[in-house]
């Protein structure tokens, strides 16, 4: 019984892995589109390694990270997109926020984990915005972060207000 | 297996797909059972069932991934299961084709081999486990409905026009049930 336990405990965990690793392929996308116009290719493929290591663990992971993964990718995408259109610091810390603030709405609907769920989409998400924001330079990367920090951790966590 | 079990099954292999590794024991010692009884059914008295029921387990939880929770996870664990004896049965046509079986192992393995022109052990199943779903929601029908239907399977009936109501409300009732249940 134990021995049959641990053999479809391996295949389960073979069968997850095998399940999550297309998900390292998103990364390598965006990585593509960044390195056609970015001089700092070395930089665009060590976040472009982070974030598909991070999202395959994620999603192996299964429960929340995945949840998690998830909707910071689907965030991480526009906050991608943006500075790619339109490359200004700017555009980059807007977008930082707007991802931030619309990670901690969806925080704020999760029942439980709300501080894990916050954490692994705000990774997710400010290292696929990174990939775009680096076009624009080091410095717009950091305000990018910032901002999605900055708007996604004090929503998730203020706590909802009560209904009459 | 009734309903509440089988809804107790499904919601532990449901959060099992989404990674909650600490349904893995108990949605083991649940399946584990089903899929060796189901592949001793189809397999019959081939010598690599218990094999058969091994690898399809396996295989049950490799692509729990892939498991789609708006779906009967059961029916989708029992179809894992089927394609596994299937497949089974299929390697072991082709080695059987290519060197024959030995004597005593022919004989052993008889009874999982179909019958010229009868059902496969895969249908045979298949009809049986059907069979059950249908013999417990008739048994959810009220006594006069479920005589009705039995009646009329055995032709013990005339068929006249009441007789013929009868028979039309008691199979939309079984109809209704059926689909509360499986649909």
């Amino acid at each position: 019984m134990s021995e049959e336990l641990s053999r479809v405990r391996s295949a389960y965990e073979r069968g997850r892995l095998r399940a999550a690793a297309p998900w390292a392929l998103p990364p390598a996308a965006l990585a593509y589109v960044s390195c056609s116009s970015c001089m700092r290719r070395d930089v665009v493929m060590a976040i472009s390694l982070a974030l598909s290591a991070m999202l395959v663990f994620c999603m192996w992971r299964g429960g929340v990270f995945g949840a998690a993964a998830k909707a910071g990718l689907a965030g991480g995408v526009l906050a991608w997109l943006v500075p790619v259109a339109c490359p200004l610091p700017a555009a980059c810390v807007a977008v930082g926020l707007a991802t931030g603030l619309a990670i901690g709405a969806l925080a704020r609907t999760r029942a439980s984990r709300r501080l894990e769920f916050v954490l692994v989409a705000s990774c997710v998400a400010g290292l696929a915005g990174a990939l775009g924001c680096v076009l624009v330079g080091l410095g717009s990367v950091a305000a990018m972060g910032a901002a999605l920090a900055l708007g996604a951790v004090p929503v998730a966590l203020v706590p909802a207000a009560r209904r009459a | 297996m009734d309903a509440r079990e089988r809804r107790e099954v499904h919601e532990l292999l449901v959060r099992l797909a989404d990674g909650d590794r600490a349904a893995l024991h108990p949605a083991f010692a649940r399946v584990s059972p089903l899929v060796h009884r189901f592949c001793a059914r189809v397999r019959g008295g081939a010598p690599d069932a218990a094999d058969t029921a091994q690898e399809a387990l396996l295989r049950v939880f490799a692509r729990l991934s892939e498991l789609d929770p708006s779906r009967d996870a059961v029916a989708w664990a029992i179809g894992v299961a089927a394609w596994e004896c299937r497949t089974a049965r299929r390697r072991e046509g082709r080695r059987r084709a290519r060197e024959g079986p030995p004597r005593e192992e022919r004989a052993e393995a008889a009874p999982a081999e179909p019958r010229d022109g009868g059902p496969s052990p895969e249908d045979a199943a298949m009809e049986r486990e059907l069979l059950e779903a249908a013999r417990e929601v008739l048994g959810t029908l009220r006594p006069t409905d479920a005589d009705t239907i039995l009646e009329a399977l055995g032709g013990e009936r005339e068929s006249g026009n009441l007789f013929r109501k009868r028979l039309s409300r008691a199979l939309g009732r079984l109809r209704a049930e059926w689909s509360r249940r499986y649909e």
